[in-house]
């Protein structure tokens, strides 16, 4: 399914999003919580930092909502446990979240 | 060490009292202390041979990639192997760059080596050269002269021979006497008349002392003076005035030039 990336940029909504921390890099997991009059954010499957009340306040939250591009649940579920593979596999790009991948670095994907 | 007609031909020519010495056997043969730059092509081969070896084992793997990638799918029909076949896209594409960046580290010194011969030699030489075009301009100008002198001095030759031969021949016919004079006449005035017809080069070469020849060359060359009547078999299309007018064409868009027709390709672009 292909999301709208449209957004207005300052009125953050929920949702599960993926983002890059550095150019050309790993795709990551994010996620934009709202729950309990409360908003929270989650990068690469952990909390960004303590909820607010003000979005604008939450860590985390306008960097995934500025910087994230928006998928499912199923790509969000995905990428996390590509991130758990990573931290076991040290040459997967996802173990090195701010280099740009280098694809000539990488086993053949086929 | 000259040999005997050498000498005689550099005595006839008076070179020895201007200082000028007769050449060698094999003077012409190029720079007798070797050159400067020493290639040897086959330690080149070799030595290049042992630097590509490391890029050997990432092409076998790619290789062998490339083989398994084939034998499962002998055409795409998933989203998943089109997200992957464009890593593995530029997976080949990397491998590629990475060894033609490496044959541009290997060659830049061998460029730069050339561009300074070059560079060096066409500046040493350029005041000669240049001197060589001045002295062949004066020389066209006087071959020009030569060649038009002696067709006007032919045309005149037969004229003079026609009216003699005429002469001869009406003499013939009044006293009637022989007409072999008449007859060598006009033989005479005809070959004036093919020297007049001659080729500019004929009349107008000359033969130097040391071996040289001169003569008018004559090259056919065009200009431009009516493009709209010059047939269509002699014109090129310009590509790149075509292709400028048919950007931002679409499919169901009139087709902006008579006799061409815009039509959409499809080809995947990996980035």
């Amino acid at each position: 399914m292909r999301w709208n990336q449209s957004r207005v940029i300052d009125r953050p909504e929920p949702g599960f999003f993926r983002l890059r921390f550095a150019r050309g890099g790993p795709w990551m997991p994010a996620r934009i919580i709202f729950a309990a009059d409360l908003w929270g954010a989650e990068i690469n499957g952990r909390p960004a930092g303590l909820p607010h009340r003000d979005p604008h306040m939450a860590p985390g939250v306008m960097r995934v909502w500025q910087g994230g591009r928006r998928i499912n649940a199923e790509d969000y579920a995905y990428l996390l446990t590509l991130l758990e593979y990573a931290q076991d596999h040290p040459a997967h790009p996802m173990a090195d979240p701010c280099s740009r991948i280098d694809v000539s670095r990488l086993p053949p994907v086929f | 060490m000259a040999t005997k007609s050498q000498t005689r031909l550099m005595a006839d020519a008076g070179l020895y009292g201007i200082g000028l010495t007769p050449p060698g056997v094999g003077h012409n043969s190029g720079e007798p202390e070797g050159t400067l730059i020493q290639l040897d092509i086959d330690v080149l081969n070799l030595e290049l041979g042992r630097r590509l070896e490391r890029h050997e084992a990432r092409r076998d793997e790619l290789l062998a990639a490339v083989a398994r990638f084939d034998k499962a799918n002998p055409a795409i029909r998933s989203d998943d192997v089109q997200q992957r076949a464009t890593d593995f896209v530029r997976q080949l594409r990397a491998w590629s760059r990475e060894v033609e960046e490496h044959r541009k580290f290997e060659k830049l010194p061998v460029l730069n080596a050339q561009r300074a011969v070059d560079n060096l030699f066409a500046d040493f030489a350029a005041s000669i050269a240049k001197a060589a075009l001045d002295v062949e301009a004066k020389m066209t100008g006087y071959a020009r002269q030569k060649a038009r002198l002696a067709r006007e001095q032919a045309e005149a030759e037969a004229t003079r021979l026609r009216a003699e031969a005429a002469e001869r021949e009406r003499a013939a016919a009044t006293r009637g006497g022989s007409l072999d004079g008449a007859i060598a006449a006009s033989q005479a005035a005809d070959q004036a008349a093919q020297r007049a017809t001659a080729p500019a080069a004929e009349l107008s070469r000359v033969h130097s002392d040391l071996g040289g020849v001169a003569s008018l060359r004559a090259t056919v060359r065009h200009r431009v003076m009516n493009f709209d009547a010059i047939p269509r078999r002699y014109l090129a299309l310009d590509d790149a005035a075509v292709k400028l007018a048919g950007k931002g064409w679409r499919p169901n868009d009139p087709q902006p030039i008579p006799g061409v027709e815009f039509f959409v390709e499809e080809k995947v672009a990996v980035r």
